[in-house]
């Protein structure tokens, strides 16, 4: 039995019963590693560093593949704004606090990147939901998140020197992996990308291939290791076959990743003194002072308070990114153990506590509301595009079913007005010439410019139970139709007063079992059922095209 | 493992790799061979710049490991024991056919002393070449293929024995039957219990974590190390326990996703395997080719009748015959393995060592392309082969599928879909990744599999082909793509979450595209026009719909 295999069964048999436990807990799995790490090195194991360097270049060369740069354009100002303001605030803080404490500048350095940057692992999956269903601030966590993953590694590159040791030329080389991971992926692989068939195993071996490639340049040249791991995943982030890459690697990096996040584990030991002090103050920056300072400057920048807060929320944990960095700077020495130590145990620490505060994120919202902290700037108005309306009716959201709704109105001829809070949706309804208002629908000012005392009906097309759930007891609606996921939400709101609620799916399945009927009893159906619908098809996208 | 000295040459290896797998697939050639051509190209036996060492041993060891995995994940219980007697006895009688013969070949090489260990080291198939390349052509599920897992799992069970004898000098066949006997029956014991434990106690334990991908997985290979050690410590072989570990999992519902997820990791370290392979070949190993040349042409057509032979009198009709024998014609990796045994322990010179080196590289090249290409080959035969086909003869009833509706994606549409295409259609088969909705499935009237329908093997499982109607539930439009261009005559329904990608569905044949949000906004806007125009008709027709929704809950 080879060390490896008896080093690997231990590694994967705590990190099986670890996430058994972290999924009862409703815990996110990376603190449920770190720990599996403790528990190995209090048996008495250890891990090589091997798996420390190959985890951490698989974890960045997959951040990479997942990072498109063109998604950056769509960033609007106020999330870029909020990173900025974020990375520089806490991060010299923190710089600052570290200092203090008597780090050196690198070890200061690192702890400054950890309150700075969230982790967009977690942060997203646990605004999943809202990220599906277009909430606004589900948006807005999710570009943030972008953001910070490449403003860390711009941050690298700038301090790859200092870091390193190797001064300007690191800084050079590193930035010239990365400006060529960018020429690669916008002008080289377009050109073949008709010749790579899609195979998984040459996906694999293709992206080994940069990946081994990117990282033995960053060692010949003293470039970052974590930036040109980056890098090599950059470069195929384009491609359109990324997904297969994706899917093949995916294992593979399960696989390495379980193997890296124990091994941190068990080369973390308990923080002690300034180290026991500078973990508290980077849990206090990461999961307080980091979401507070979100939510302020987005109140001030006009969004209402829910949405600041729970934007900031999502914000409040130490990133993956950081751990990664700080992991691979203290096996190769760069970092004292010190810092080491109180990163790992702030973003074990902090990880963990993020899950609990995005359940219970609508709940702290509320506390904080009533504490009168959490006020919406009275300075910014809505804004709407109409003088008054009677006998309207309102639609709320303008997504596809939204579009479809308005359309069919505006042909029959009614009077009607969307109600929406992403800014680009009341873009696309303005140029519609629809009467619109921007704004939240949780909020009462919003009703008021809707006129919705003086309204027929309100359309609802938000499928998000909790709100669905506020509009249907709001007194002033006078009439409303709502969408739910399942059967025991919908009875639920027909009880409590709704005229009408939607579950697409039992619409849809009602629509669906017709045509099967209809093709079981003869073959003529299915022909006219596809020429019928091809047309509308093609309708549509002529439609699509004028405009 | 990496570290900075070596990233250079790992990076020329992976990359003329790369290069390699790359120009042998757009010949269509199978990759294996440009692995090995890697190894040799920059080993000692090439430029010299590369060289075996733990890192690749480690990833070898490894790599055979979840390569047994993968197929004891592959097998169904109920299936392989349709097969388990046939393999028995063609795996062998072969062996013994083929060592005599190549005892005999070595002789009239000149090899004298050395012929015993010769012809022991060929008697075997190498299961890396042959599970690799089904598994590359999605034959794993079929008749030839079942039949060569359960042959190679019998050689393996003799490698075992083999080995140990070897390790230990053993000339005395006494002990070495007995240790056979105690070898099969550990083996048939583990084999039972950890198939039991498997249905009760590995279900419960995957259950818990059966929504989450990644947890699953891990859990996977938790339990894949752990058999790892057990059969460490009791003497068996790492293959066999890994094997175990796969087939006690393949038990459980859910084991096919797991497949598709171990079969990148097992690509990663086969090609290491491979490569390795190149790399220990020792420059002074070309001395020997012409033997070897000599030796691989009588060698394959020698495994090959032997096999063949043996199939054809066990009454599997020539197609299953032909195909699971041309598979298997190959020396086996393991010949490496006991040559250099048998090379530290003196048992053997160096010009042995390179012929049988040579004579299994050759070998091994020569059948994947064998493998490669068996169908085309078998189409060539197949007017000779006619002579021996008898009515007597038939191959194990290998599940036909006709006439069948296929649903891919479950939720509350694919649920009252099901419930139509029940009363219509023989049979009903639900493809499902959602391990939430595999409970209720699993007891459920319909066939269910659990696995993503991007798979080839899945997709394969489903008998789209012979489908009368197809309905995707899922959102994933590669799969949607796959599926109308797959299935011939059936009616098929896809769902599709943009009109850009309706069009291109229809286009492509589609009888009909969902578009989830048009489906319901349709309904919403007759229910608008009720509302404003008929509040009568309305406010029944919301009963009426109220009252379906009690139906639904229940």
């Amino acid at each position: 039995m080879s060390e490896i295999t008896t080093t690997l069964t231990a590694v994967f048999i705590a990190s099986s019963v670890m996430l058994a436990l972290t999924k009862k807990l409703r815990q996110p799995s990376i603190p449920g590693y770190i720990v599996a790490g403790v528990i190995l090195s209090y048996l008495g194991f250890s891990i090589s560093n091997g798996f420390i360097q190959v985890g951490a270049a698989f974890l960045a060369f997959i951040f990479g593949l997942k990072t498109e740069p063109e998604r950056l354009k769509s960033v609007a100002s106020d999330s870029f704004k909020t990173t900025v303001l974020l990375g520089a605030v806490l991060g010299i803080i923190t710089y600052l606090v570290g200092q203090m404490l008597g780090f050196n500048p690198i070890d200061s350095l690192f702890l400054g990147i950890s309150t700075a940057a969230s982790s967009s692992l977690i942060g997203l999956e646990l605004v999943r939901e809202e990220i599906r269903a277009e909430v606004l601030h589900g948006r807005l966590s999710e570009s943030v998140h972008l953001m910070q993953d490449v403003g860390v590694v711009a941050v690298i590159a700038v301090f790859s020197g200092t870091i390193t040791g190797g001064g300007f030329p690191s800084v050079a080389a590193t930035a010239a992996l990365l400006i060529f991971a960018l020429f690669v992926r916008s002008t080289i692989l377009p050109l073949i990308e008709d010749r790579i068939e899609r195979s998984r195993e040459i996906a694999m071996l293709t992206s080994l291939s940069l990946l081994t490639g990117f990282i033995a340049l960053s060692s010949q040249y003293d470039a970052s290791f974590f930036a040109s791991a980056f890098a090599a995943g950059l470069t195929l982030s384009k491609f359109p076959y990324n997904m297969e890459t994706l899917e093949t690697l995916g294992p593979i990096k399960d696989f390495f990743s379980a193997a890296f996040f124990v091994a941190v584990g068990t080369l973390v030991s308990f923080p002690g003194g300034d180290a026991f002090l500078a973990t508290l103050l980077l849990i206090f920056l990461a999961s307080v002072t980091k979401p507070m300072l979100a939510a302020f400057y987005l109140i001030y920048e006009g969004h209402d308070a829910r949405t600041a807060y729970l934007t900031g929320l999502s914000l409040d944990q130490v990133g993956e990114f950081p751990l990664i960095l700080s992991v691979q700077a203290f096996v190769i020495g760069t970092l004292s153990a010190g810092a080491f130590d109180a990163v790992a145990a702030a973003a074990a620490v902090t990880m963990s506590l993020s899950s609990y505060s995005s359940l219970y994120d609508e709940k702290i919202f509320r506390v904080l509301e009533k504490l009168g902290v959490a006020e919406t700037n009275n300075k910014i108005e809505n804004k709407k595009n109409f003088e008054t309306l009677k006998d309207h009716i309102i639609v709320l959201g303008y997504d596809v079913p939204g579009k479809e709704i308005a359309n069919f109105l505006e042909e029959s001829g009614e009077k009607f007005l969307i109600v929406e809070n992403n800014p680009d949706k009341i873009m696309e309804a303005s140029e519609k010439n629809y009467n619109y208002v921007f704004g939240d629908v949780m909020r009462d000012e919003t009703w008021d410019m809707a006129d919705v005392e003086s309204s027929k009906l309100v359309v609802s097309t938000i499928p998000v139970a909790s709100i669905s759930q506020r509009l249907v007891n709001m007194e002033r609606i006078p009439s409303i139709f709502l969408v739910a996921d399942g059967t025991k939400e919908a009875r639920k709101l027909f009880e409590a007063g709704a005229d009408f609620v939607q579950v697409p799916d039992i619409l849809g399945a009602e629509e669906i079992k017709s045509h099967i009927e209809g093709v079981i009893e003869g073959t003529d159906y299915r022909e006219e059922l596809r020429r019928k619908n091809l047309l509308e098809i093609r309708r549509h996208l002529n439609m699509d095209e004028e405009r | 493992m990496a570290t900075e000295l070596e990233i250079g040459s790992i990076a020329i290896t992976v990359m003329i790799a790369t290069i390699l797998a790359f120009v042998a697939r757009h010949r269509k050639q199978p990759t294996v061979i440009a692995y090995v051509l890697t190894g040799a190209i920059l080993g000692p036996i090439g430029l010299s710049i590369v060289s075996s060492g733990t890192f690749t041993r480690t990833a070898s060891e490894l790599g055979l490991s979840f390569l047994l995995f993968f197929i004891g994940l592959e097998i169904d219980l109920e299936q392989i024991q349709e097969v388990a007697k046939p393999s028995f006895l063609i795996a062998g009688i072969n062996m013994l056919i083929t060592a005599s013969g190549a005892y005999l070949l070595s002789l009239a090489l000149g090899f004298g002393t050395y012929a015993l260990f010769i012809a022991v080291a060929f008697s075997f198939s190498s299961t890396a070449v042959v599970v690799k390349l089904l598994a590359d052509s999605d034959q794993l599920a079929t008749l030839p293929g079942k039949l060569d897992v359960g042959m190679l799992l019998v050689q393996d069970l003799a490698v075992v024995v083999v080995l140990s004898a070897a390790q230990s000098g053993i000339s005395n066949p006494i002990p070495i039957l007995f240790h056979l006997g105690e070898v099969v029956l550990i083996a048939s014991l583990i084999a039972f219990t950890s198939v039991t434990a498997g249905k009760k106690i590995l279900s419960r334990w995957f259950n818990q974590i059966s929504d989450d991908k990644h947890a699953f997985f891990i859990h996977g290979i938790a339990w894949l190390f752990i058999a790892l050690v057990i059969s460490g410590e009791i003497g068996l072989s790492k293959e066999i326990g890994a094997f175990l570990a796969g087939l006690s999992l393949a038990q459980i519902p859910y084991s096919s996703e797991l497949k598709e997820e171990v079969r990148p990791l097992t690509d990663l370290f086969m090609a290491i395997f491979f490569i390795d392979i190149g790399l220990r070949m020792a420059p002074d190993a070309l001395i020997m080719v012409q033997e070897a040349v000599i030796a691989t042409a009588i060698l394959v057509p020698l495994k090959f009748i032997g096999f063949f032979g043996l199939t054809d009198k066990l009454k599997f009709t020539p197609e299953t015959s032909f195909k699971s024998s041309i598979n298997m014609v190959q020396v086996s990796e393991f010949a490496l393995v006991l040559g250099a045994i048998g090379l530290s322990g003196d048992l053997i010179t160096k010009d042995v060592m390179s012929f049988i080196s040579l004579t299994t590289v050759i070998s091994m090249a020569l059948s994947s392309y064998l493998i490669a290409k068996s169908g085309k080959l078998f189409g060539l035969f197949e007017k000779y082969l006619k002579v021996l086909e008898d009515d007597e003869k038939k191959d194990f009833n290998v599940r036909k599928l006709e006439d069948h509706a296929v649903i891919i994606g479950y939720d509350k549409i694919g649920e009252s879909v099901a419930e139509i295409l029940q009363e219509e259609f023989e049979k009903v088969i639900i493809i499902d990744r959602n391990s939430k909705n595999s409970r209720e499935l699993g007891k459920s009237s319909y066939e269910y599999i659990f696995g993503d329908f991007k798979h080839g093997e899945i997709r394969n499982a489903a008998g789209l082909k012979d489908a009368s109607f197809i309905i995707s539930l899922s959102p994933e439009f590669e799969a949607n793509l796959k599926t109308v261009e797959e299935a011939e005559d059936a009616t098929v329904f896809v769902k599709a979450e943009s009109v850009e990608e309706a069009a291109e569905l229809y286009d492509l044949g589609a009888h009909y595209v969902i578009m989830k949000n048009e489906l319901s906004s349709e309904k919403v806007k007759e229910y608008i026009r009720l509302w404003n125009e008929k509040p009568e008709i309305f406010r029944e027709e919301v009963e009426k719909y109220r009252e379906n929704l009690e139906d639904k809950d229940e």
